[in-house]
């Protein structure tokens, strides 16, 4: 019992002396349990939009989940943000990058249903209009909100009114919204263009097996 | 052809210089151990003694792979690179010699050359002096490799080997069942054997933890402690492991020779090759040395050849 106890120990004295000298997620990334938790890591914030740009799961007996958001703010600068997640959290949004996951409003009304990334602003007459004059009815940004175009990814898109009506119906339902031809979403054509700049850096250069094979048979340096 | 030449000329005459550094060797050794005058300065019959023999060539062999760590330089001057080597050849003899009596102090504080060799041809004490001297070699051109040539780094990373490697030492007693001092004078092999399997093994644990890039003093002391903690907790899983794939059965009788545990013994083990710890056999020293020091390689293994590059990517 005394060694096992010693053992221990020694154990614990290892990962305490590690965890000081080489930082881990714990350190660097806080965690988000849940949509809950947005509103209190973000306490001072009362109107944004978050975005999950990316998720990666790390490690090999003890997994460690991790979602990269842009925040969305009508004013400031986006922002880049990693967190760590809880495991249900991180199944939950697998179909859900490029979607906006959580909205706070002025009103400190909180969503979050997972819809494309411009469910907060557009239809919002604060930040532009529909157009009128044509067929279809597209969203305009005033020029004071132009740069929300960048941020949340609709250079090459431009929002009508069915994408909109649709979304809200969803919204109204508590269902994910993946555009009208799911141009949004982890496979969305609109969200491919949009994260592909912040995604994370998922083993580079990984071999196949076969290749592995070949290179421990024989030199292919040439 | 002239360079080809003038190359092997250059080769020659630098092992010449080695033979002159180990010459210098020999009077240095005398200046710090002067208890070895005598052998070193009259002819050498190798067969009178083996004892002898083995102890020499322990200290021969030691700094031989000293010098196997050092460099020639002559890429600018050739001139030098002879004295830069002069000056880190008597560093390393200074700092071999003075491990040397460190570390025999500690683990042989009661014997004397002398008697061991000389008079009784100990040759477990030789033995237990031979491994000394390779564990010290191999020790300190871990440390000139590291050092990466600056003396000022070679000055802390000696002391530290030393400490790391003399608490080794003192380890013994406390994981082996033979007792030390008792079976060395009784000249028995199995302790010898033990021993040097049990400082072989830390040996190869701290050359690995020390290669390391000596960044700032602070921060490669911390990362070798923690190699070697990493090493102690991953070498019981080896001992124990070796233990039950190889069947292998621990036929040591307690030293007080309790007869209730004898005869316990002797009823479950059906070869009944109890060893009685006052007189253990050649097999069993070797078995306790050479699980561990097995036990040690493998470890070394865990805790510096695993590369885990990308497999916890960095943001």
């Amino acid at each position: 019992m005394n060694k096992i106890s010693i053992y221990i120990l020694l154990v614990l004295l290892y990962v305490g002396l590690s965890k000081n000298t080489f930082s881990t997620f714990k350190d660097e990334f806080p965690l988000i349990a849940n949509e809950n938790s947005f509103s209190s890591y973000f306490k001072e914030q009362d109107l944004f939009s978050i975005i999950l740009l990316d998720y990666i799961e790390t490690g090999f007996f003890i997994k460690t989940y991790l979602h990269k958001y842009k925040i969305i703010w009508p004013h400031n600068e986006p922002q880049i943000v990693i967190t760590r997640v809880r495991r249900d959290f991180f199944e939950k949004h697998i179909k859900n990058i490029g979607l906006s996951i959580f909205r706070k409003n002025s009103k400190n009304a909180e969503s979050f249903t997972p819809l494309p990334p411009f469910a907060m602003f557009v239809g919002d007459p604060v930040y532009g209009h529909w157009s009128t004059g044509t067929n279809k009815r597209e969203w305009i940004f005033y020029p004071s909100y132009k740069h929300l175009i960048n941020s949340i990814g609709l250079t090459n898109y431009n929002v009508d009114w069915e994408s909109y009506k649709k979304m809200q119906i969803h919204l109204l339902q508590n269902n994910a919204f993946y555009g009208l031809h799911n141009e949004f979403g982890t496979n969305g054509s609109v969200t491919q263009k949009m994260v592909k700049d912040y995604q994370f850096n998922k083993k580079v250069g990984t071999k196949s097996f076969k290749d592995a094979l070949i290179k421990l048979i024989k030199n292919t340096s040439n | 052809m002239n360079e080809i030449f003038d190359k092997l000329l250059l080769r020659i005459f630098i092992a010449f210089t080695l033979c002159f550094a180990l010459f210098l060797y020999k009077f240095s050794h005398i200046l710090l151990h002067p208890s070895a005058k005598q052998y070193l300065l009259k002819k050498f019959y190798p067969s009178q003694n083996p004892a002898d023999t083995l102890y020499l060539f322990g200290r021969i062999i030691g700094v031989g792979i000293i010098f196997s760590g050092l460099y020639f330089n002559i890429e600018n001057n050739f001139l030098h690179a002879l004295v830069v080597f002069f000056i880190q050849g008597i560093v390393v003899f200074v700092i071999y010699l003075v491990s040397i009596y460190i570390l025999e102090s500690i683990t042989l504080y009661n014997f004397d050359y002398s008697d061991e060799i000389i008079r009784r041809k100990n040759m477990s004490y030789a033995i237990v002096v031979f491994t000394e001297s390779i564990c010290i070699g191999i020790i300190i051109k871990t440390a000139i490799s590291v050092a990466n040539g600056v003396l000022t780094n070679l000055l802390f990373l000696w002391p530290l080997s030393l400490v790391l490697l003399g608490i080794s030492a003192k380890t013994f007693n406390y994981l082996s069942k033979l007792p030390f001092n008792k079976l060395l004078i009784r000249k028995n092999m199995a302790l010898a054997f033990s021993f040097s399997g049990h400082i072989l093994g830390p040996t190869m644990i701290i050359v690995t933890s020390m290669q390391e890039q000596v960044a700032s003093i602070e921060n490669y002391v911390f990362q070798v402690f923690l190699k070697i903690l990493l090493s102690i907790i991953i070498l019981p899983i080896f001992l124990k492991a070796l233990k039950y794939i190889f069947r292998m059965h621990d036929d040591l009788l307690p030293e007080d020779n309790n007869p209730n545990i004898k005869a316990y013994h002797n009823f479950n083990d059906e070869n009944n090759t109890n060893v009685d710890s006052n007189s253990p056999s050649l097999g069993y020293g070797l078995y306790e040395g050479g699980i561990f020091f097995t036990s040690c390689f493998l470890t070394s293994v865990i805790t510096t050849h695993i590369l885990f590059g990308n497999f916890y990517p960095n943001f």
